[in-house]
């Protein structure tokens, strides 16, 4: 039945698929440029590359990941709910999201990646107590409020451009490598670090952070469908921006608590 | 009445939950007083030399920190509120504040005095609504927010009334150094008055007087101590950790880092050192 009433909204303007396609490939490389800089070439980074990161440095940093990778996790898997309208008028992307929850929460075992990464934090030295009632500082929680209100709040495009995905994938190589060389900690306990290293190089299976296929298709469906809607003071730019600056913060604070 | 009766299961009257959390928030406004007043922000601010365009910075930054924080507070007032229907003193109490910020000192509420102070900045609230805020206030705000909506311990915290007393060193040396006039920086006497006092006239907007908003945060850690719903220990640490005021400092430090037209540093500099 048609309305009467003449209260339709604008016309969302959807781009072909090549246009699509090209601003999900630059809005992945500016993320790619902004973890280039911000991350690869941060103090921190550059000591785990140069396997000179103190053993308290790792520690901590690997069990914030852990804090940041459980929380982020559970989040991503809120997604499905909070957007059910785009998914219900959009099957591909609901496919989508259901893929990429299940593996994520599944994959390669009941609890999916979070429990890898306890396992490559456990042969790190730190106790299951710890692991339980982490200390958590404000570099971190910052990072993890800011996805879970990007997640709670944020516009489906706001929120699709603030997953690190294939951006993460050069670091977890270096902790892929940092792990087995430098601490002695062999597969399986590596294999979060592992499976995350191949996040630019594999088509799915990426989960909550996605690999470079996956996010590039949700953007791409993103600027197809005209889903670019954005909140008044914030851009699909500034989710990206914030998401590796505030990693970037993290990795400052144990600069200064380690005196690297 | 189910209040009174947790109150005797765990034993400690109101008299002994006002002497811990009076200590333990007079502790903890020491330390952080210490570290907020002696930051060279405070310090220059103080002095009349923190130049202009930091505290621009600091005003584009904060305009959402309060809409954020202020609309946060009034959906925990949503969240919470099975709990607090059985906690009236706390529902009213809570109302009260919302009311208050929402329709003091008229429509709008504290919210519009940000503007009347942004114009005598030079800054236009629709430069200080679109302002993309630094990370270090993004990742502190978004801390703030998603705790109100995920803890337990129903939003108390030292900051109203630490910030109450910064408030009021803002509101002298803007009008003593920096030109504005009273009626300029009313927002910076606005939060001296309602957040450091232990009693805040409302006025016309909402017909009482009601209580302080720093010493609200007081009440509400006696009523959660009251009702078992914390420990002492874990009061007194909660409290001392937020005096340690790391994200604000970090927004601080962000602040002269990005806007100091001498001694500012890039921002990729900004996250290394």
């Amino acid at each position: 039945m048609s309305s009467r009433l003449d209260v339709s909204m604008p016309q969302r303007v959807r781009l072909p698929e090549p246009e699509a396609e090209a601003k999900a490939a630059t809005l992945l490389q500016f993320t790619d440029e902004l973890v280039a800089a911000y991350i690869m070439d941060h103090p921190f980074t550059k000591r785990l590359e140069a396997g000179n990161l103190p053993m308290e440095a790792a520690q901590a940093a690997c069990l914030d990941w852990y804090g940041l990778h459980r929380k982020l996790a559970a989040s991503f898997a809120r997604l499905y709910h909070r957007f059910i309208q785009v998914c219900r008028s959009h099957t591909d992307i609901e496919e989508e999201f259901l893929e990429r929850i299940s593996h994520e929460l599944t994959r390669p075992k009941a609890g999916g990646r979070t429990l890898l990464l306890r396992d490559s934090v456990k042969a790190l030295g730190i106790s299951e107590g710890t692991l339980n009632n982490p200390p958590q500082g404000s570099d971190l929680r910052g990072f993890v409020a800011f996805f879970g209100r990007l997640h709670s709040e944020g516009t489906f495009a706001e929120v699709v451009a603030g997953q690190l995905g294939s951006a993460f994938a050069p670091y977890a190589r270096l902790w892929h490598e940092a792990l087995k060389n430098k601490y002695g900690v062999a597969d399986p306990a590596n294999l979060y670090w592992e499976l995350n290293s191949r996040l630019d190089q594999e088509k799915v299976g990426g989960g909550a952070l996605g690999t470079r296929a996956e996010n590039a298709y949700m953007i791409r469906r993103v600027f197809e469908e005209g889903l670019t809607e954005s909140r008044y003071n914030w851009s699909m730019e500034y989710s990206a921006e914030m998401a590796v600056k505030l990693w970037a913060y993290m990795l400052r604070g144990y600069v200064r608590r380690f005196k690297l | 009445m189910a209040v009174s009766e947790t109150r005797e299961q765990k034993g400690l009257n109101r008299k002994e939950c006002w002497k811990i959390v009076n200590e333990a928030f007079d502790e903890a406004l020491r330390i952080a007083q210490d570290r907020l007043f002696d930051h060279p922000f405070t310090r220059e601010l103080k002095a009349g030399t923190l130049p202009i365009e930091c505290i621009r910075g600091w005003l584009l930054n904060s305009y959402a920190w309060a809409l954020e924080i202020n609309s946060s507070a009034a959906y925990k007032y949503y969240l919470f509120n099975d709990l607090l229907s059985q906690k009236v003193d706390l529902l009213a109490m809570l109302a009260d504040k919302r009311g208050d910020e929402y329709a003091t000192p008229g429509r709008g509420g504290h919210q519009r005095t940000m503007d009347v102070l942004g114009k005598a900045l030079g800054l236009s609230p629709k430069e200080m609504q679109e302002y993309h805020q630094l990370p270090a206030m993004r990742g502190m705000l978004d801390m703030i927010v998603w705790g109100n909506e995920s803890s337990q311990r129903l939003g108390m915290s030292l900051a109203e009334e630490l910030l109450g007393h910064w408030c009021g060193l803002w509101f002298e040396s803007l009008v003593k150094h920096y030109g504005l006039t009273e009626a300029d920086a009313f927002y910076f006497h606005l939060h001296a008055e309602a957040d450091s006092q232990s009693d805040h006239q409302s006025g016309d907007s909402i017909g009482h007087e009601i209580m302080g908003h720093g010493q609200s945060h007081r009440y509400l850690a006696v009523r959660i101590l009251e009702d078992g719903l914390m420990e002492p220990e874990e009061m007194k640490q909660t409290v001392l950790r937020q005096a340690g005021l790391d994200g604000y400092l970090n927004f601080l430090d962000a602040l002269y880092d990005t806007y100091h037209p001498t001694k500012g540093i890039s921002d990729v500099e900004q996250t290394r050192r």
